[in-house]
């Protein structure tokens, strides 16, 4: 392979007479292998295509430059041969590319000389398409050729020699119609049975008539009942797959619910909002709440000392002066009482009383004595109003603190305390729970993403085991099914009738022919006619039956080889018997029976291909038997339903067959594309593995390149 | 007699021009309002003063500031006075947060050389404008800080405040530094260096 898809450059594998293993991992090239060799080998593909040129070898041109894409096959076939499809690209521009000089030449060694024919002719030679069809199987659902309801008849056609019997069935029928006409004819003319006969021909064209018109009946109605029949068993087959299909749609659906809310979950715990939304900026403010209040405390401290101070002192400052004032009042530096004293009260008696009650003397009104109480008394009195009025001044004017500020900020102060500074410094404690929950959300979404993940493959894996069906059909309503048996129940019953009405129309039919046979016609021509016609429609029913028995002979043969391929290739396990079952059709269908001849309901995927690969063997045999040729089986990826110990032993099997076989799989792999050496030791096999080249970038197919590693 | 508090609250703090589009623009819908549609657009946070908030705490927890530019033509302001930041409109994801205001302005009164008894006293060299400058002036420093701390750990990784919870991360650092705490999170180790 030159330039073929990610095969860049020039690939080559050697296929040995046995079994050729080709492992590869998903988008390693396996079926690119395998479309490569199909082109090469179908002569009604005579095109170039540029979706064919290794995407890495088309970035890599330049403008003006060319590539050859080309893939081709050295083999045996009487002498050895050669066949080679190629075209040529171009890259014309940056983004335009064409293809040309397409060609498909087969090359011939006759006498060591080599020379050139068509590719064309050569494969419709050597390698045709019923061959092709019979040796070529991508994935594991082609492998039932009996799909195909011409299969049998290509079959018959090409591997047995019941064809050439059928000209003599052919000839012996004509033979029988044309005696029976001409007899028929005799009959009339002859004037004994003139009536008769033309009573009987009546009769005849009607019974033909209606059983022509009872088998379309039949024709119609099996196939009505076929169609409910088939609808019926998908379903039926598929009612345990489907209910646990149903069962899976409902807990992804419920899996996919809890993924949803969880990471609804996670998306609310916006972090970075509740910084502020939520205070959490606030977490580490605590000291610094403390030094607010500390400071505020301070200064509100420092204002009331200084204001107490202040006002001590203005205090002290006031008593001094009224002292002074006292003393400077002194007139003759004799000292006296203060203002104060007497006071009013004892003052006031001594001027009721006319006396001084200080030094004893009366003092009668009209007299110095008392104008002097009197005058001590008024001076009392303007003392105290202007006490008043200083006390009132000086708490007007002479305060140290204009403004309140510190006040506000002791406020603040006390407003953020309390329960405030309690839920500040809780803060911390709050994140933290809020980031344990977070984890706790976020396990508890990776065990829900993960149970969802289990039930999506669990889904898929039953999606592999009921390989053929697909998931519209399994999540169909199982309400249909009461509306398929009746109309079922409907069709075989119309069969039925169909069925005594042919036999009753046959019966008929048999009466005319005996009352034909019975006829007795005066002329000896007509009298010859009639034993001519019955001897030749012995001989014609003796081929008829002679073609059915062939026929059946050749199923039976393809069922022996069969047979023994399928307990070669399940050696010590259960493997049941196959049956191929002719159907109304002139068709067959491979059935796996059990050995009691029940036919086994519900085979395994592992069950089924290899009693399909068996008959694949079987009939690759007879070809050989036939044709005196071989031809090789190539098989991509037909073990994708099998488990682990069955593939392995599978592969021995195939190991030890001598039959040419290349099998293109990802089996042997583990998750981690890494081949099992192990089970690859036990084969004797040619093992390639073919692998992407490291280094490749996902997105890029112009990156891809296909490497193939000879294993052994 | 007008709250100082009140009169603080009536100003609108300034930040260097240059931050505008690598940090304000970049984490909120600076120049938009106040809105509480931030999520929708992809940002981190919403109007321009929750950066503002953002950094100012960083400073003020790193305990750093860092003078402004002298250059009053390469400053710009919040958009919005103080008195309106937290003022979130509540429908929509966003709570309001008011009252963050108060410890903004309890911080800057601890960590604010003011001399509040010659205020009280009223000296005329120490009048409520100049207490109140001196406190903007403290307020825009720690925010300073802030923003060539957060650019810095843009240089370093332009993803930094993107990835999951950077932002609390960067707070976290203030808490978990404690003696006290002694959790060996995994998480430690992705949290910020200290400058």
């Amino acid at each position: 392979m030159n330039n073929f898809r990610s095969y860049y450059g020039e690939n080559k594998f050697d296929f040995t007479d046995g079994l050729t293993l080709i492992i590869g991992d998903n988008g390693d090239g396996k079926t690119t292998f395998f479309d490569a060799i199909k082109w090469l080998l179908d002569p009604a593909l005579e095109k170039a295509d540029i979706n064919f040129i290794s995407e890495m070898r088309k970035s890599e041109l330049e403008v003006g430059e060319v590539e050859t894409v080309s893939v081709s096959m050295i083999f045996d076939h009487d002498g050895e041969k050669m066949i080679e499809k190629s075209f040529i690209v171009e890259r014309q521009s940056e983004d335009k590319f064409i293809t040309r000089s397409f060609s498909f030449k087969g090359y011939e060694t006759e006498d060591s000389e080599r020379f050139q024919v068509t590719g064309k002719s050569l494969i419709v030679r050597c390698f045709d398409s019923f061959i092709q069809r019979y040796s070529m199987f991508k994935g594991e659902s082609t492998l039932n050729v009996f799909d195909d309801p011409d299969a049998l008849k290509m079959l018959v056609d090409k591997l047995s020699d019941i064809r050439e019997f059928d000209e003599y069935v052919e000839m012996t029928q004509e033979f029988e119609a044309k005696s029976g006409t001409a007899y028929e004819k005799e009959c009339k003319n002859d004037k004994k049975t003139e009536r008769e006969a033309k009573e009987l021909e009546r009769r005849k064209e009607d019974v033909n008539v209606r059983i022509s018109n009872i088998r379309r009946d039949i024709r119609d109605t099996e196939k009505s009942a076929d169609l409910f029949t088939s609808k019926i068993e998908v379903l039926e087959k598929n009612q345990e797959a489907s209910e646990r299909y149903q069962e899976l749609k409902k807990l992804i659906e419920s899996r996919e619910e809890d993924v949803r809310k969880l990471r609804g979950r996670i998306a609310a715990q916006n972090f970075n909002i509740n910084l502020l939304d939520k205070l959490w900026i606030l977490a580490p403010f605590p000291s610094v709440l403390e030094e607010f209040r500390a400071k505020a405390s301070a200064f509100s401290k420092e204002k009331r000392k200084q204001n107490d101070t202040f006002i001590a002192q203005k205090a002290k400052e006031e008593g001094r002066k009224e002292a002074l004032d006292e003393i400077s009042s002194l007139a003759n530096g004799v000292a006296r009482l203060p203002w104060y004293l007497p006071d009013q009260e004892t003052m006031q008696e001594m001027i009721d009383d006319e006396i001084c009650k200080v030094c004893g003397r009366p003092a009668p009104k009209g007299t110095d004595a008392y104008d002097f109480m009197v005058a001590k008394l008024n001076e009392f009195r303007k003392h105290l109003d202007a006490k008043k009025k200083a006390q009132e001044q000086k708490s007007e004017e002479h305060e140290l603190f204009v403004n309140r500020y510190i006040e506000q900020m002791h406020n603040l102060s006390i407003s953020l305390g309390g329960s405030k500074a309690q839920d500040v410094s809780e803060l911390a404690g709050v994140i933290q729970d809020q980031l344990d929950l977070l984890e706790t959300f976020k396990r508890e979404l990776n065990t829900a993403e993960e149970k969802l993940q289990d039930a999506i493959d669990d889904k898929a894996r039953l999606l592999i085991q009921v390989e053929g069906v697909t998931e519209e059909q399994l999540d169909l309503d199982f309400h249909n099914l009461k509306g398929y048996f009746e109309q079922k129940g409907k069709a075989e019953k119309k069969l039925v009738t169909l069925r005594e009405e042919l036999t009753r129309a046959t019966e008929d039919k048999k009466e005319i022919e005996r009352l034909y046979d019975n006829l007795n016609p005066g002329g000896s021509m007509a009298k010859v006619y009639q034993r001519v016609h019955v001897v030749l429609r012995d001989i014609a029913k003796a081929f008829q039956e002679s073609k059915e028995l062939n026929l059946t002979r050749f199923l039976n043969e393809i069922e022996e080889l069969a047979n023994k391929y399928l307990s070669r290739l399940n050696t010590g396990d259960f493997h049941g018997i196959i049956r191929l079952v002719r159907t109304s059709q002139d068709s067959t269908e491979i059935r796996l029976l059990s050995a009691n001849g029940r036919a086994i309901t519900d085979p395994s995927g592992s069950q089924l291909t290899t009693m399909y690969m068996s008959v694949l063997f079987a009939i690759s045999d007879l070809t050989s038997n036939k044709r005196d040729e071989d031809y090789p089986l190539i098989f991509d990826a037909p073990t994708s339903s099998f488990g682990g110990m069955k593939e392995s032993g599978f592969y021995n099997i195939i190991d030890a067959l001598e039959k040419q076989c290349i099998i293109v799989t990802k089996d042997f792999l583990d998750d981690h594309g890494r081949i099992d050496e192990k089970k690859i030791d036990q084969l004797s096999c040619t093992v390639y593995r073919i692998k992407k080249e490291a280094g490749f970038n996902q997105d890029d197919l112009s990156t891809i390149r296909t490497v193939i590693i000879p294993i052994k | 007699m007008e709250k100082l508090y009140d009169l603080w609250a009536k100003r609108n703090p300034e930040w260097e021009r240059r931050f505008e589009d690598p940090i304000f623009k970049t984490f909120a819908d600076y120049g938009k309002g106040n809105t509480s549609l931030s999520e929708n657009r992809g940002k981190v946070f919403g109007a321009g003063y929750e950066v503002f908030i953002i950094a100012f705490f960083i400073g003020l927890y790193f305990n750093q500031t860092r003078k402004l530019t002298e250059d009053k033509e390469e400053r710009k302001t919040c958009g919005q006075a103080i008195q309106y930041w937290g003022n979130i409109e509540t429908r929509g994801i966003r709570q309001t947060y008011g009252v963050i205001r108060e410890y903004i302005f309890a911080a800057l009164i601890a960590k604010t050389d003011v001399d509040l008894i010659s205020l009280d006293k009223g000296d005329p060299k120490v009048t409520p404008r100049k207490v109140v400058d001196a406190l903007i002036e403290k307020m825009e420093e720690y925010a300073n800080y802030g923003l060539y701390y957060m650019e810095e750990k843009m240089i370093d990784n332009p993803d930094y405040f993107f990835r999951d919870k950077a932002f609390l991360r960067t707070f976290l650092q203030f808490i978990t530094t404690e003696p006290t705490e002694e959790t060996d999170s995994s998480e430690d180790e992705d949290l910020p260096e200290e400058l």
